[in-house]
């Protein structure tokens, strides 16, 4: 068989191809269908997966996650999602500031960023809270008077807390008497008492501060009437964890100052679950006919939204205290030209929204009813506390602002993580290391016991000379009205017991801890949970995280490295899952054009018998045969493969203009943005026409062999 | 290919069927180019056996016109298809050109169809969706050992000689039926074969058409001395061959020769 041949059956199978023209109409576009779906489907999963590495490494986990080897569960970052009950055990790294340094020896490491994940609660909008902020409030306005003017001036509000203090008392021996002096509630009792005595008010004359603090970690959890807003912590770093994490923005508010102490709560969390409702509604359907253009009237979804939430009244007005409730009653029934009407008439009316008067009750809303009311559980500034969940340890830590991930602002995974610094999540997990124990321990025989004379403090330096504590930074970092903080609750509860007057010692303690600017010494030493790890070059992860794994066995740390698909845990494996179901598709899809070009070849060799036949009588070969069917099949299949691909490239192309909106918030994860762009990549061009392409031929050789097997006989019977 | 080993036995095995007949007009002893030697076909027909022949000995020369005639059903086709190496005997030999075709393989017996024999078909049998230029070509390509302009020279001349030059651009389907069995039969003619099989050439044309089909053929065989058979009940070509071959239920009956080109040999015209 020669060229000329080989020229012919082309020729041949082209116009086979053309005389059978609506056949292989169909059966081409069943392979070009296939082939731009397979293209389609490859490219948006490889975009979707960047979109999601994006999303996940430039928001939380980085490229690499360190943990410790001997961990019980597998580090799941951002796995545990309702699952906050049973805290998984992922172990710890000892001593992160070693571990930073064999691993930051690495060429392609940028930056190595220590990480744990927490819970804890945070109680706002009770009596006590209020009470003490009026006090607060009243503070910073008589702050130019003299002590004694200034309590003259206090009287009322710290009357108000005097008589919840009195109320606590009241119910604590209520609940002493009933159920025995648990360890709680004596210390509660122990400390309502330090509240009650007289000289905690006489000291409160000469330095409020402390006291209020005091009254704020100490006394306000007491009070049962407050919301618990439960917050899922990822300490860390802060100051590392804002310049390497690229997505990472402000958006209320400042960054934590850097080396303090500091809470930053999801701008996300912070405007959609934490927000006052009925603020709620109204910016809920402002993005709604922002966004989509949409009329309240055509939507029946959010008609229903406005309605369930409109009757959620009751909780609203009982979330007025007495004053609010009425401000908002007056202006309502003004607004609404209702005089006579109660708040349980006047909100629901209000909250009657159509097309019509949308704009104007907004815009009342927000210029009437806002001041009255609390916009937010709790406010950039104010001073919170963190009670670890489960126990009654409790941290108190100022909330500097919120943050959102660029791109991927309005997804609930993003919105996940509530930042807290290194120092604060540290002790509010329990972590300690022995080192740090000491050191504290140090700490504070040094600054917290004024009456201990230079002699002592050098015996006390002199024997705990062989221990490593690293005196030169604390000296350059200190200010002379800064001390460091022991900040350990068990410490603190030990010191009241000893020495009733030691509170306070105590509280200067909480609130110098506030004050007090930690150094990246302190900052990196010590354990945490994981740790991020920041490459140069992403494109060299597999190999990096094999070395950076050698680093660290070299220097016989038992950490290990893993990457952050793995790291996210259950959102990360979403994509394997997303690539299991590609996988069945294109089985699905190839085995639909196995069929189709099967069948179609064996219509061809039933239709062309008689051909098949003469072709054999005149001399030609089994291969002949076989070339011939193998030939039309190719071209068939490579001429719909190459339409499939190319509009499939043109689709994708398209839609790396306009962008494939998020069609649910949580998408945009996957998205790494409110729109997927997804890019096209040689892979994605050739697989699939190289599959097809495949398929196509093999699935022709079972019939193509079938024709060879036409007996030159049949020819002599032929009808044309 | 082309050995003569056309073996001996031939004669001695069928004594009584065909006597030496010398009927070719070249001078000199024509060569045996077909011999079938006690040749029983049996088909399978649901659970009975059809004997469509039942020992046929027959021996076609060089050069012949021959037809072989005889009802449906009689085994003439079973026999042109034994000739053709379309199918095999079985039992009995066939030779076609000195190699027997029951001892080949499928591939010899292609390149021994390719080679020594052209076919010609009751319903033309040509490739639609080729030329008719293409359709001739074919067996050259198949051959595969003709340059392109061979090629052209070749199958332009048999064009021409059919007729048919100025359609060797034309489908298949744009031919009469006339025109179509004229391409088949340059088909048929182009690879040289020693034997052209005609399988009732004549019974899809008109009478015109196909007194004008004879003519054509009967021309080939005097210039080119390529042997021809047929097979056919129609009268027109019965009269056109030198030598009747008459079938009758799968055995062949006493040949018959027509006088009007070869004076030896010539027997009364009746069947």
């Amino acid at each position: 068989m020669d060229l000329a041949m080989l020229g012919l059956m082309n020729q041949l199978a082209w116009r086979s191809l053309w005389s059978h023209r609506a056949k292989s109409l169909v059966v081409g576009t069943v392979i070009a269908l296939g082939v731009f779906i397979l293209v389609l489907a490859d490219a948006l999963l490889d975009s979707i997966y960047d979109g999601m590495e994006s999303s996940i490494t430039s928001s939380i986990t980085g490229q690499l996650q360190l943990y410790d080897k001997e961990a019980e569960d597998k580090l799941s970052l951002m796995g545990t999602l309702g699952n906050f009950l049973t805290q998984p055990h992922f172990g710890q790294i000892d001593d992160f500031e070693i571990v930073r340094h064999t691993v930051e020896k690495h060429p392609n490491v940028a930056a190595v960023i220590p990480m744990g994940t927490d819970s804890a609660l945070i109680f706002s909008g009770n009596n006590m809270d209020q009470a003490l902020q009026e006090l607060r409030d009243a503070l910073h306005l008589l702050a130019p008077l003299h002590s004694n003017q200034i309590m003259v001036a206090l009287q009322s509000p710290i009357a108000r807390v005097q008589a919840i203090i009195e109320h606590l008392n009241h119910e604590y021996k209520l609940i002493a008497q009933v159920t025995g002096q648990s360890k709680s509630t004596a210390a509660a009792m122990k400390n309502l008492k330090i509240v009650s005595a007289e000289d905690f008010w006489q000291q409160f004359a000469l330095t409020p501060e402390p006291q209020l603090q005091f009254l704020d970690t100490r006394i306000a959890p007491l009070m049962d009437d407050s919301i618990p807003v439960f917050l899922e912590l990822l300490g860390t770093d802060l100051e590392r964890f804002q310049t390497h994490f690229g997505r990472f923005k402000i958006v209320k508010g400042a960054p934590v100052p850097s080396g303090r102490r500091g809470l930053l709560i999801n701008d996300f969390q912070y405007e959609k679950i934490m927000k006052d409702r009925m603020a709620r509604v109204f910016d809920s359907i402002s993005e709604l006919k922002a966004s989509e253009n949409t009329r309240i009237e055509e939507n029946k979804a959010l008609q229903d939204y406005i309605n369930r939430r409109s009757k959620e009244y009751k909780k609203w007005i009982l979330s007025f205290d007495g004053q609010t409730a009425e401000t908002i009653a007056v202006e309502l029934r003004q607004f609404l030209g209702l005089p006579k009407a109660s708040l349980e008439i006047l909100i629901p009316r209000f909250m009657d929204l159509t097309d019509d008067n949308f704009e104007r009750r907004k815009t009342f809303f927000y210029e009437k009813i806002r001041p009255e009311i609390k916009l937010y559980p709790v406010n950039i500034g104010d001073d919170l506390t963190l009670n670890k969940f489960g126990n009654g340890d409790s941290q108190r830590v100022r909330l500097y602002g919120t943050f959102k991930f660029d791109g991927v602002e309005n997804s609930g995974f993003s919105g996940l993580f509530h930042l807290v610094d290194m120092i604060t999540f540290r002790e509010l997990h329990g972590y300690l290391t022995e080192q740090q124990k000491i050191e504290i321990a140090a700490l504070k025989e040094e600054f917290s016991t004024p009456e201990w004379d230079r002699n002592d403090v050098e015996s006390a330096l002199f024997d705990n000379a062989e221990t490593e504590i690293d005196w030169s930074s604390f000296d350059n970092e200190f200010e002379p009205n800064q001390a460091p903080s022991s900040g350990i609750n068990a410490e603190i509860s030990a010191d009241f017991q000893l020495n009733p007057e030691g509170s306070q010692s105590i509280i200067s303690q909480i609130n110098e801890a506030q004050q007090r600017v930690y150094p990246q010494s302190e900052i990196d030493r010590g354990a945490t949970v994981s740790a991020a790890v920041i490459l140069k070059d992403v494109s060299q992860l597999e190999q990096s995280e094999r070395e950076i794994a050698a680093l660290l066995d070299q220097a016989g740390l038992p950490v290990q490295v893993i990457d952050w698909q793995t790291a996210s845990g259950q959102v990360g494996q979403m994509i394997t899952v997303m690539k299991i179901v590609l996988f069945i598709f294109i089985i699905f899809v190839f085995s639909v054009s196995m069929v189709v070009v099967n069948n179609a070849m064996l219509m061809a060799i039933i239709n062309r018998y008689g051909e098949i036949g003469t072709l054999r009588a005149i001399g030609a070969s089994r291969n002949v045969i076989m070339g011939i069917f193998l030939i039309e099949s190719f071209i068939l299949t490579i001429i719909a493969s190459l339409i499939g691909a190319l509009a499939g490239l043109l689709f994708v192309i398209y839609l790396s203009h306009v962008g494939i909106p998020a069609p649910r918030l949580e998408i945009q994860f996957l998205f790494g943005g409110q729109r997927l762009y997804p890019t096209m990549n040689a892979d994605n061009l050739y697989l699939g026409p190289l599959v097809i392409l495949l398929v196509g031929v093999s699935a022709t050789f079972y019939p193509a062999l079938l024709a060879t097997r036409v007996p030159p006989v049949v020819a002599m019977n032929a009808r044309e | 290919m082309e050995h003569k080993s056309s073996p001996d036995t031939a004669q001695k095995a069928n004594p009584g069927t065909t006597p030496n007949t010398i009927p070719t007009t070249r001078s000199g002893t024509a060569e045996e180019i077909v011999v079938l030697q006690n040749v029983v076909k049996q088909y399978p027909l649901g659970k009975v056996t059809v004997e469509a022949l039942k020992g046929i000995d027959l021996v076609l020369y060089e050069g012949e016109f021959a037809a072989v005639v005889g009802a449906s059903g009689s085994g003439k086709s079973t026999l042109l298809n034994m000739i053709g190496c379309v199918d095999l005997p079985t039992s009995g030999r066939v030779f076609i050109n000195g190699i027997e075709i029951g001892k080949q393989n499928d591939k010899e017996l292609t390149r021994l169809r390719l080679y020594n024999l052209g076919f010609i078909f009751q319903t033309f049998n040509l490739v639609n969706v080729l030329s008719v230029f293409q359709n001739v070509e074919m067996p050259l390509l198949l051959q595969g050992n003709f340059t392109r302009k061979e090629r052209l020279l070749r199958v332009d001349q048999l064009l021409d000689r059919v007729g048919l030059l100025t359609h060797r651009n034309h489908r298949p389907n744009e031919l009469s039926g006339g025109q179509r069995q004229r391409v088949s039969i340059a088909r048929a003619l182009v690879g040289k074969p020693k034997i052209v099989l005609a399988d009732e050439p004549t019974a899809n044309l008109d009478s015109v058409t196909g007194k004008e089909i004879i003519d054509l053929m009967q021309e080939i065989n005097h210039t080119d001395h390529t042997t021809f058979l047929f097979s056919t009940h129609d009268e027109r070509v019965v009269s056109r061959v030198q030598r009747i071959i008459p079938i009758e239920d799968g055995l062949l009956k006493q040949p018959q020769y027509n006088d009007a080109l070869n004076t030896a040999n010539a027997l009364t015209g009746t069947r």
